[in-house]
């Protein structure tokens, strides 16, 4: 029953316990690609090779973060789409058409949609089901051939609930329990895959809601009360506010079963793994970004050679007041420990007027991306800095931690923000605390500002890490979140690549490390470029890092350089574009004679 | 050649673990492996096959096997059919 006016309310099927609350987050699956140009049938049938391939490699990976996040029960999932993905019969039919002269696309959209309607035939809601498994497959190849990735979710805002018309397996299994509050979809039934998942990843879940779901608008605020199956749009304070209260409990409950649950895995692992390197030799890290101990864990699991981006903004946004410093110096502690030796990049918080917290009066910010954020919060409110800081230092004895500070855009900055660290440090050494007094310190580089200020800022600091998702933004003036003008956010654009250029050579001419954290660094296509542009790491969403090593592995630093040098003298983002498909890398697994 | 009847006892019929169990077991034969339900056929080696066959539970179907394993093949997936839960 739903109301125009507030409260309003909306009633769907229960999927399991819980309750959520936050700001909705309305999923709109992107629209696939369109085909490249037309070429002989033999490349066609090379071209649905690689394609299955990669999906097949991508669906054990899934299965992996599955029994993981879920259990071995919903595993099992993705062994049936691993059978649909090498069925001989789909590539049987697959093969006819494409001999007959249709493409790769057309074929595999024609064959997976036959099978499917097979099973929608069916009158046994168990074999319909199945039905959604063959199109999540046919949609992922899709994906493959088109040489995208299929869509992750894995970058969701901090504590979103997640609105949709419906959910694969593929895409509930990527949602970051630590960063996803709740899921509401406008279809489905109890034994459907978004609930089973749901279910199983301990995510209070409301499914068959119906159309009107998709009414309320990105950020309203709900509250989800999955067991009765009901929806508040824009609750009352005391409402929120219990809501708020029940959810803070489930979190830590499942945050420390979890996290008992991976470090077993973890620990099954093992260690050893050897370091990724190109083709010819060249050291590459390959990171994780996580958003708290949980999901560090999971990183270590999937072999990640660090985090490049721990998001502290978790701690800040589930409680009413600012976390302490113990509560903070257990979590940084707790990842760099699951990580030893390797790295752990602990970005400071990097709150701001999108994301609200109740005791930092922020919000009603005409924009909030150019707004009071970031660095700039912290160095007007000191205490909360210096909290941060000292918990981090402590924490630092416990393994290989760094300082990243956000949202910088001059010198000044730096030197406060270091005077501030010295400041920490101070205070630590008079209470007799020990820490690492040689606690490597970056930035983050996401303004154009911080990139034409590149050759003065890294004297002052360890490394840089490019936020590559802000600074497309900024540098092109664009905000993906408007669809208007969301085609225009292109990562491939000159522009946007010479800016890369300009701060990776000023990091690497004073002898700088730097890296790459945005989802430019797990694009497969761009990845040569920006390896061949002198980037050190790349740190990407934890379910790709073995998908990102791969592709690391199999290139060329030379034939990169080369590459890049190339990609830099062209004008248009069509001829970066052209220019990779040349050089087939823009195609996953690239097509032979790849860089 | 060789044919079997055999009844499927798995509970919730032959749909996705059942059946991918089942079809991984077909995949492991040398020997040509076919499901027939009814008067459809269907390539056992195929997980899309024998889901569009939509067996349930309690249904019976005839397996035949052809090839040069044929026998064994034809003993393990039948025993596999008469399995009423998944584990093990």
């Amino acid at each position: 029953m739903a109301k125009a006016d507030a409260p309003r309310e909306l009633t769907g099927i229960s999927a399991g316990p819980g309750v959520a609350a936050g700001p909705a987050f309305v999923f709109r699956p992107d629209i696939l690609p369109t085909a490249a140009g037309r070429t002989t049938p033999e490349l066609q049938v090379e071209r649905l090779r690689a394609a299955r391939t990669a999906a097949a490699a991508q669906t054990r990976r899934l299965r992996e973060r599955a029994a993981t996040l879920a259990s071995e029960n919903e595993a099992g999932v993705f062994d049936a789409q691993l059978l649909i993905i090498e069925d001989p019969d789909l590539a049987g039919r697959t093969a006819e058409l494409l001999a007959a002269g249709l493409t790769a696309e057309d074929a595999t959209a024609t064959a997976i949609g036959d099978f499917a309607r097979r099973l929608e035939a069916l009158t046994d809601p168990y074999f319909v089901q199945r039905a959604t498994d063959v199109r999540d497959v046919g949609r992922r190849l899709q994906f493959f051939l088109s040489g995208r990735r299929p869509p992750t979710l894995g970058a969701l805002p901090w504590g979103c609930i997640l609105l949709a018309q419906d959910l694969s397996p593929s895409e509930v299994v990527q949602l970051d329990p630590d960063c996803v509050a709740g899921i509401a979809t406008v279809v489905g039934s109890p034994a459907s895959h978004t609930a089973v998942f749901a279910r199983a990843m301990g995510l209070p879940a409301v499914v068959g809601v119906g159309s009107e779901l998709l009414n309320i608008r990105d950020g309203e605020s709900i509250v989800l009360l999955a067991g009765a199956g009901r929806i508040v749009i824009d609750p009352d304070p005391e409402t929120m506010r219990r809501a708020l209260q029940a959810q803070a409990d489930r979190l830590s409950l499942r945050q420390r079963e979890r996290t008992w649950r991976l470090g077993q895995r973890v620990g099954a692992a093992g260690a050893g793994r050897e370091e990724t390197r190109t083709r010819d030799g060249r050291r590459v890290e390959v990171a994780a970004n996580a958003g708290g101990p949980a999901e560090a864990l999971a990183a270590a699991a999937e072999g990640a050679e660090g985090i490049g981006l721990l998001r502290s903004e978790l701690l800040y946004l589930t409680g009413e007041a600012a976390p302490s410093e113990e509560e903070q110096y257990l979590a940084y502690r707790q990842a760099a420990e699951v990580l030893r030796p390797y790295p752990v990049i602990v970005r400071t918080v990097d709150l701001g007027g999108d994301k609200p917290v109740p005791y930092l009066p922020l919000g009603g910010e005409a924009n909030p991306f150019m707004g009071f954020r970031g660095l700039r919060i912290c160095l007007e409110r000191r205490d909360l800095f210096r909290t941060q800081l000292r918990a981090i230092l402590r924490a630092s004895l416990h393994g290989n931690l760094e300082i990243m500070f956000p949202m910088v855009i001059g010198v000044d900055e730096v030197r406060q923000a270091r005077g501030a660290l010295e400041e920490a440090m101070a205070s630590l050494e008079a209470e007799g605390m020990s820490f690492d007094r040689r606690i490597r310190v970056g930035l983050m580089i996401e303004t154009p500002a911080a990139v034409m200020l590149a050759g003065d800022l890294a004297p002052l600091v360890d490394f840089f890490s490019l936020g590559t998702n802000d600074l497309t933004q900024y540098v092109l003036a664009v905000d993906r979140a408007n669809a208007q003008v969301a085609h225009l956010y292109q990562p491939e654009n000159p522009a946007v690549l010479r800016t890369i250029d300009m701060a990776v050579s000023a990091a690497l001419a004073h002898g700088r490390w730097v890296g790459v954290c945005g989802e430019m660094a797990s694009d497969l296509s761009l990845i040569p470029l920006l390896v061949g542009l002198g980037v050190n790491e790349l740190s990407v969403a934890v379910p790709l890092v073995a998908e990102v090593r791969d592709r690391v592995q199999e290139i060329d630093y030379t034939r990169s350089a080369e590459l890049a040098r190339r990609a830099l003298k062209c004008v248009t983002p069509g001829e970066v574009r052209r220019l990779l498909v040349e050089a087939g890398v823009s195609s996953p697994r690239s097509a032979p004679g790849g860089v | 050649m060789k044919e079997i009847q055999a009844q499927v006892l798995h509970a919730e019929g032959l749909h996705a673990r059942p059946a991918a169990r089942f079809v991984a077991a077909a995949q492991r034969c040398r020997c040509e492996v076919t499901i027939i339900a009814g008067e459809r056929k269907a390539n056992a080696k195929s997980m899309l096959a024998v889901l569009s066959l939509g067996i349930g539970s309690g249904q019976w179907l005839t397996v035949q096997t052809h090839g040069p394993d044929e026998a064994e093949a034809i003993a393990r997936l039948a025993a596999l059919l008469a399995e009423t839960s998944d584990h093990g």
